[in-house]
């Protein structure tokens, strides 16, 4: 399958022949990885797992996507519902991301906001992971979304199925509680 | 290549599982019966809101001091509670119905009450404005069990004679003097029509559905001070 061709295209073949799929499989196979572990699947099984029912959910539901989205966005909201209803189905909450990823995330919301400047500091690696294990699930995911994937609002709002108003007043929120954590454990 | 053996392995599970997308069709229908329940929910909140005109704008709220109340315990025992209920839950339906068709989501859940209150009062507005808020509530007295029971209207202020409230159907007319009615329960009064009121007189008819306040004034009797037609 010529790796030029849009989502589109490959997902009009794949509903002629299952094989075309892997086309798309491959292409997201990656980034989808790397969004369930930063939604807190710290497995590699489990995201292995959890991988592997979003791309067979995705190939039973091709005929729902909505073309008028991102076919991304369609994938990355299975993926999310997926990862979601692991944690249930293990009784499990959300682990912390990554410590390099949390870093990454810190360093990146920092640049939009007065984080870094108001701090004037650097953070340890400690402080950045209990800051962001205190602000709730609900605030963490549209600020990995924005932030790691770098996702647009739009694209957020498609993939956490709320109105876009909603996602900026999670992300201000999100990086509000940040910053005001960052700050205690900065004074403290 | 770890891509191109996981991409393998889920053509080889899709193969083993015998697993085939699901057919368009499926969610089409999918998304047309929750924009049907939007869109039925929108026209039963606009039942709704007529009838709760109906009922307001027909019921008598002059007549309190004749049930022994205040005019704000008149108005809070007059009131549909029942129709404010179903348009909350009609509200409440359109608004999850909504939120369930393919870009529902989008659009905030205050907007989506409010635009859901705005269609279900103006298509209310227009089924008054044609006339249809009478027969819908008609229509639900005699068709849906228990709808009299939960709906306090005016046939629960005009069937109390001796607090002066009587209504009833003309049977016949006595000579311009008054004439014989036919209560809600079937008993049968004299009705006399007093002389000594001010109230405009109206032309009573054979058949007519009347409600009078007066006072009664003893078996089968009564006295009519103001005699009004039972409206639609």
């Amino acid at each position: 399958m010529d790796s030029e061709l849009t989502d589109q295209a490959v997902i009009r073949a794949a509903l002629q022949d299952p094989k075309q799929y892997a086309a798309i499989v491959e292409r997201y196979h990656a980034p989808l990885s790397r969004y369930i572990m930063r939604l807190g699947c710290r497995s590699t099984d489990d995201v292995k797992d959890v991988l592997q029912e979003t791309f067979l959910k995705a190939y039973i539901n091709l005929n729902d996507y909505d073309q008028g989205l991102k076919f991304s966005s369609w994938l990355y909201r299975i993926a999310h519902n997926e990862t979601m209803s692991f944690f249930r189905k293990v009784k499990s909450n959300p682990a912390a991301i990554g410590l390099e990823e949390q870093m990454l995330l810190v360093e990146r919301i920092g640049d939009s906001t007065d984080i870094a400047a108001d701090a004037d500091r650097k953070f340890e690696a400690e402080e950045v992971r209990k800051a962001l294990e205190s602000i709730d699930f609900k605030y963490r995911e549209p600020l990995v979304l924005k932030f790691l994937e770098e996702k647009s609002y739009e694209e957020i709002s498609d993939i956490l199925k709320m109105p876009v108003g909603t996602v900026a007043t999670l992300i201000n929120r999100g990086k509000q509680k940040l910053k005001t954590a960052l700050g205690n454990r900065g004074a403290s | 290549m770890a891509d191109e053996k996981f991409s393998n392995n889920i053509i080889q599970q899709i193969g083993e599982q015998k697993l085939v997308p699901r057919p368009r069709w499926r969610f089409l229908l999918k998304n047309g019966v929750l924009w049907s329940l939007t869109a039925g929910s929108t026209v039963l909140g606009g039942f709704a809101v007529a009838t709760i005109c109906f009922i307001i704008v027909d019921h008598d709220w002059d007549v309190f001091e004749y049930l022994d109340r205040s005019l704000f315990e008149h108005i809070i025992a007059s009131l549909p509670y029942l129709w404010f209920a179903a348009l909350a839950l009609l509200v409440f339906a359109i608004r999850y119905n909504f939120r369930h068709t393919k870009r529902g989501y989008r659009y905030s859940a205050g907007m989506v009450v409010v635009i859901s209150i705005g269609g279900s009062m103006l298509l209310g507005v227009l089924l008054v404005a044609a006339g249809f808020d009478a027969h819908l509530h008609n229509f639900f007295l005699k068709q849906v069990p228990l709808y009299e029971q939960l709906t306090y209207t005016k046939d629960d202020v005009w069937i109390y004679p001796e607090k002066g409230l009587l209504s009833g159907r003309v049977l016949m007319l006595n000579n311009g003097f008054g004439f014989s009615l036919s209560d809600w329960r079937g008993r049968i009064w004299n009705v006399r029509i007093a002389t000594d009121t001010d109230d405009k007189p109206v032309q009573i008819s054979p058949g007519m559905r009347v409600k009078l306040i007066g006072k009664m004034e003893g078996p089968g009797m009564f006295e009519a001070k103001i005699v009004r037609p039972w409206g639609r």
